[in-house]
């Protein structure tokens, strides 16, 4: 403590105060652009890999190439949120369920990406379609 | 013994002592639903290092800890992570300490900031999505506190190495 009142000098405080705008200014930004999402895109290897609508609920398993189940992600309530993963550290189970657009569950090891998205970003876009196969 | 010989030696001891940071953290349940926030045990030795040491001591390492931590507990994936989020981080904090305006605190919060967004970046190119760039806010304010918890440490570690060990060799 007493090193605190000794040492603290203005830049220190404005250091903190800035860091703190950026991430308030962010947050507000995100907050801005984004609404409640309709769709959920399912990306393996960066490659578009299906999409679900978030209003049905599902599970949905995803496999490699070999069939074996890499991640199995659920959709209920608007939500979608991923419930398995073969991955050592199943960072993805514990990352928060995304419902808005703009979230995503990232899965580094498998490279899997759910993202939340409107529909409007669906009419032009050809990669992908309710029939998608998912592998 | 020569300069040169305990610099090497003090370096690897510290080497070790990261790595063991590593491991610890690798055990500790401290998970909160959002990835990347860890509280990064081993940046105490980064930023020990640059106030005892130097920049590119500091920089070798944190370079020599990755590899091994990455082959010992993590993945190849793991690896390029930890170190796009370790130099930015390492670079930022030298930077910070550079301009003498900041106290030790505020160079290892910008630390812990840097290396959360760091992460991120690494994040968003591997998977291609610039969209996680909503986790932004969270790592930030993450990494500030994890920062400061790491500079309490890290300063209490610098005052007992200047006091016990021959300081011949340690700058500033």
């Amino acid at each position: 403590m007493q090193w605190l009142s000794k040492n603290v000098k203005k830049y220190d405080i404005f250091l903190a105060g800035a860091i703190i705008m950026i991430a308030l200014v962010w947050y507000l930004i995100n907050n801005v652009v984004s609404t409640r999402g309709e769709l959920l895109k399912v990306y393996i290897n960066n490659e578009p890999a299906g999409i679900y609508p978030l209003s049905e609920d599902t599970e949905q398993s995803l496999y490699n190439n070999e069939g074996k189940e890499i991640q199995r992600f659920i959709i209920k309530d608007g939500t979608a949120d991923v419930k398995y993963a073969d991955c050592p550290d199943g960072l993805c189970i514990h990352q928060k369920p995304i419902s808005r657009t703009g979230e995503a569950i990232v899965c580094i090891p498998n490279r899997i990406v759910l993202a939340v998205e409107d529909k409007a970003l669906m009419s032009n876009d050809k990669s992908g379609g309710f029939d998608a196969v998912v592998y | 013994m020569g300069e040169g010989v305990r610099k090497t030696a003090y370096l690897s001891l510290f080497t070790v002592v990261s790595l063991i940071f590593s491991y610890i953290e690798t055990l500790l349940p401290f998970n909160i639903g959002i990835p990347g926030i860890k509280l990064g045990l081993a940046n105490i030795i980064s930023v020990v290092l640059i106030y005892l040491f130097g920049f590119k001591e500091s920089l070798i390492v944190l370079i020599c800890r990755i590899v091994l931590s990455g082959f010992l507990f993590g993945s190849m994936y793991g690896i390029l992570y930890s170190f796009f989020g370790g130099i930015i981080s390492l670079v930022f904090m030298y930077i910070v300490k550079k301009t003498r305006l900041f106290n030790l605190l505020s160079v290892s919060v910008t630390g812990g900031v840097m290396h959360n967004i760091g992460q991120l970046i690494a994040a968003a190119i591997i998977v291609d999505q610039i969209k996680i760039a909503m986790y932004g806010p969270v790592l930030i304010i993450s990494g500030l506190i994890t920062g400061l918890i790491i500079g309490i440490i890290s300063r209490s570690i610098i005052e007992i190495a200047r006091k016990y060990l021959k300081s011949d060799i340690f700058c500033g």
